[in-house]
């Protein structure tokens, strides 16, 4: 079962020049216990997305439709006080700076028990002895745990090992899959790496330009990407493990989210783009049991998979 | 000193229409234009010339050792200031070293003693009151540059521009002065303020040019002549305003020049 | 002010334009971690940026940096540069020492060895147009005339890729993408024609769909131009796209010298044994890897007895806390420097 839907999610920017949509039209399912990788470029709405699920966004910010569904409850809907029961007892965040998120002024065990008194959830006392008992479970990188204090449902990474040394991103993502194991904890693990996501995610979705292109089990993206973005993706990363092949890039910048074009969002990047791609907007689509892609030629991604590994189609003219 | 009929230049008109008429255009003015602030000074002078001619002529006379200090002042404070600042953070070691010193021993001088006392060595005249300031008033400019200087410094265009064979006279002029400008200009104006401000205390205090009107000699004249506890409204409150918008006025400039300079500031 | 020619060669310096082109010699840089005008120095209170480094980097070759953050590679480029000057030990650019240059020599070092820096969107003053940015060099070694300039630069970007060149001559570094501003970065350091490129993380901020752009450019412009290149990352799998010979630094000092490949598929310092462990590789089929190495926070403070990896080594031996272990070939061309491998 689900534990967290989203269902046509939209997040606005009012801005000085319009307003620009962020993500637009988000469906998303988080099933209980399981990881999920969300992937894409920055400026593709991913941080956006975490943030409208815990609602915290800016200011100039607001969900302009859709549904938040967790646990049977639409957050959407919510008054910010009952919002309020559900931040870090439910569903809690680890910001993309986590540097930031300690203050240097406190001691790390007073700002544990901070947050789980605050809250109201347990006494002082238990919850001296409840963070000392986070700190042993997850060894050195205690800064990024204030997010489990509570034991929460639903973790919301954002970024959480960019800008790690290799050794210490390492300790955390295999910490990550412990505490997923120990606590039965669902997670959403934002990050533009996708070595990341395929050593650590149970499924990947991945973004472009605020929209979900392709979600699948992860075991099965990368011998089969069904999205020509996916398939970019993986011409662009560098595989230590792999025999040495050319890297290809996607040419071309993400479209202005002001003004996006009226058809598919990635058709100004992309090789196989159709007229019907300038057009009409690519729904997501089921094409097998668990395996979403929002692509009109997501039938014969056999064939695009092939062609995609030809570096020359990948060059876009210039605008 | 209290010459100056001004009799002769008009008057507003003192019936409830032509108030409104003024009042509806001063509206509108201010509805299109941040600079307004102009339109209130002048209305706030019209005023005056209703209430007190001889006032006015003070305020009007009295611009002139304000502006002059204020400007002067400014320009050496920013100049000095600025180049002290690049200097200490480009080169850093013992040069950035004595500077800085230099500056923690102008911070620690108080700086209303050190004008009377130099005033009272020097004469008391407009240039030595300038003279003054420039040699205090420098130390807050160059220590809010060295700082940017310093996280500039660190920059991939500046490390760059060393890579390319920059000299060290090209870095600070080219690669260092412009993107430290918009804060010495706001530290300028700044001290624009501060200019105004200290000559006003200076004459307040009595240790002023005695042969010149200056809005702080008649903010203590009107002391003196215990105005305040008269009423006298008219006579303190004038070159108070006055002050007051000359330094906003500094402010704004800068701020108008820095957009103007720096047109990437504009899109915010 | 006099225009240095090309750069002018004594005899014995022509001997070496067979050899390396720059040779580290036992390169050492302390920092100091008091500062002040009276302040007293310890032996201890230095941090050891750079500790004893020694490399060659062969005429028209590639080398590539690896690391974790603060294990010196970013001082290692500084010193390379002569943007610093080392404390102790040599650095020979076609065999001169850098720190014997000055005036017209060092002038003309400055043509002969560039930089692409890491940040694209700190890599050009923000008050510079791309015109401006890109014909500085040329001002500053006073290349070509006024009009002269202007094609320079048009050509210099049509190299890049960015085309056409006119649209970005008037633009400023906040109106371009980081792929693009990292890609005038280039175009900046080749104005002058150099030899030498020094590339310090110059993808690390770029996003994955663009990275592989400006890589593939680097090393055709770096093909096309004979460059010897040095390239600068903590990512391995990147360091191996780019380079032939691969340098593995930790705490200021080399863990592992070698050809790549060779150091990729069968590394020997237990450090290379761990970064590759723990590196990430795209592929589900291959779950996290167990680490045994304890968790230990280096410092490059201290006095530095033995060797600097002893704290976090699953195969320490006693020897390792009191010895520094020396480099040792432990293949071609490959060296280690691990007492596993030493007369130990």
């Amino acid at each position: 079962m689900a534990l967290l839907a989203l269902e046509d999610l939209r997040v606005e920017y009012r801005t000085a020049r319009g307003t620009s949509g962020a993500v637009d039209g988000v469906t998303l399912e988080v099933r209980e216990g399981e990881v999920l990788g969300l992937v894409g470029e920055s400026g593709c709405g991913k941080t956006t997305l975490g943030r409208a699920i815990i609602r915290v966004l800016p200011r100039n910010a607001r969900i302009a439709g859709g549904k938040i569904v967790f646990d049977g409850v639409d957050l959407a809907a919510l008054p910010e006080a009952e919002m309020n029961r559900y931040r870090w007892r439910s569903i809690a965040m680890v910001p993309q700076a986590a540097m930031d998120s300690l203050d240097p002024v406190y001691r790390l065990g007073d700002q544990f028990t901070e947050v789980l008194t605050v809250t109201g959830a347990l006494t002082r006392t238990d919850a001296r002895r409840r963070s000392l008992d986070l700190c042993d479970l997850v060894g050195l990188d205690r800064r990024r745990l204030v997010a489990l204090a509570l034991r929460p449902r639903l973790l919301l990474a954002d970024e959480p090992v960019t800008a790690l040394d290799v050794v210490v991103q390492h300790r955390i993502l295999k910490m990550l899959r412990t505490l997923t194991a120990e606590l039965s904890l669902s997670v959403i693990l934002v990050t533009h790496d996708i070595s990341v996501v395929a050593q650590t995610c149970d499924r990947m979705a991945v973004m472009y330009a605020g929209n979900i292109v392709e979600t699948v089990p992860t075991p099965d993206v990368f011998p089969r990407p069904r999205h020509p973005y996916t398939m970019g993706l993986q011409n662009s990363f560098p595989n230590l493990l792999a025999p040495q092949e050319t890297l290809i890039p996607i040419e071309g910048v993400p479209p202005d989210l002001l003004h996006p074009p009226p058809g598919c969002r990635f058709a100004p990047r992309c090789p196989f783009a159709i007229d019907r791609c300038l057009v009409e907007r690519p729904a997501l689509r089921e094409l097998e049991p668990g395996r979403w892609a929002a692509c009109h030629r997501a039938e014969e991604a056999g064939a695009l998979r092939i062609q995609s590994q030809e570096a020359e189609r990948w060059r876009v003219p210039v605008p | 000193m209290r010459s100056g009929s001004v009799d002769a230049l008009p008057r507003p008109g003192q019936t409830w229409a032509g108030w409104r008429r003024a009042a509806g255009t001063l509206w509108g003015v201010l509805q299109h234009d941040r600079f307004a602030f102009a339109g209130i000074c002048i209305y706030a002078l019209f005023v005056l010339i209703a209430l007190s001619g001889d006032i006015f002529a003070q305020l009007v006379y009295g611009a002139r050792p304000a502006l002059t200090v204020g400007f002067v002042a400014a320009f050496f404070v920013a100049l000095i200031g600025t180049s002290v600042g690049i200097i200490a953070g480009y080169y850093g070691g013992w040069l950035d070293a004595v500077l800085m010193r230099l500056a923690d021993v102008a911070f620690g001088i108080p700086y209303l003693p050190f004008v009377i006392v130099l005033v009272a060595f020097l004469g008391p005249s407009l240039w030595n009151i300038v003279l003054t300031m420039a040699l205090l008033l420098w130390k807050d400019t160059a220590r809010v540059v060295r700082a940017q200087v310093l996280t500039l410094r660190e920059r991939g265009f500046v490390e760059a521009a060393r890579v390319l064979g920059s000299s060290p006279r090209r870095l600070m002029l080219v690669h260092l002065a412009p993107n430290v400008l918009p804060i010495a200009l706001l530290y300028g104006s700044l001290a624009v303020g501060w200019a105004i401000l200290t000559e006003a205390s200076v004459s307040f205090l009595g240790f002023g040019d005695p042969a010149r009107i200056s809005w702080g000699y008649m903010l203590q004249d009107a002391y003196i002549s215990q105005a305040l506890s008269g009423g006298a409204y008219n006579w303190f409150i004038p070159p108070g305003v006055c002050i007051m918008l000359v330094v906003m006025a500094g402010y704004f400039i800068s701020r108008g020049y820095e957009e103007l300079l720096f047109p990437r500031l504009r899109r915010r | 002010m006099a225009r240095p020619g090309p750069m002018t060669r004594a005899p014995a310096e022509a001997a070496a334009a067979n050899g390396p082109l720059v040779a580290a010699e036992a390169v050492q840089k302390y920092f100091p971690l008091r500062r002040g005008l009276f302040a007293r120095r310890a032996p201890g209170e230095y941090l050891r940026g750079v500790d004893g480094v020694s490399f060659a980097i062969p005429r028209g070759s590639s080398l590539g940096i690896a690391g974790e953050s603060g294990c010196g590679k970013t001082t290692l480029a500084r010193l390379l540069l002569r943007l610093i000057t080392p404390t102790a030990g040599r650095i020979l650019f076609e065999g001169v020492d850098l720190s014997t240059l000055d005036g017209p020599a060092l002038l003309a070092f400055r043509r002969r060895a560039q930089l692409m820096v890491q940040n694209p969107y700190e890599a050009i003053n923000p008050r510079f147009t791309m015109e401006q940015a890109l014909a500085e060099p040329l001002v500053i070694h006073g290349i070509g005339t006024r009009e002269d300039r202007l094609d320079r630069v048009i050509a210099a970007l049509a190299q890049v890729n960015l085309r056409p060149a006119d649209a970005f001559l008037d633009k400023y570094p906040h109106q371009l993408s980081g792929g693009q501003l990292q890609r005038v970065g280039l175009a900046r350091a080749l104005m002058v024609d150099p030899i030498f490129l020094a590339a310090d993380e110059p993808v690390s901020m770029l996003d994955v769909s663009v990275r592989a752009g400006v890589l593939n450019l680097m090393k055709a412009i770096a093909r096309a131009r004979h460059l010897t290149t040095m390239y600068i990352s903590h990512d391995l799998s990147l360091v191996r796209y780019v380079c032939e010979t691969t340098m593995i630094m930790y705490l200021g000092t080399v863990a592992e010298l070698g050809p790549t490949e060779a150091v990729l598929a069968s590394p020997k310092h237990p450090y290379t044994q761990l970064l590759l462990a723990a590196a990430p590789v795209p592929d589900p089929g291959r779950p996290l890897p167990e680490i045994t190495a304890p968790e230990q926070v280096p410092t490059p403070i201290g006095p530095g007895i033995g060797c600097p990896f002893q704290d976090r080594c699953p195969q320490v031996m006693p020897v390792c806390r009191t010895v520094p272990p020396p480099l040792v070939f432990v293949g071609p061309k490959h060296e280690a420097a691990c007492h596993l491998y030493g007369p130990h």
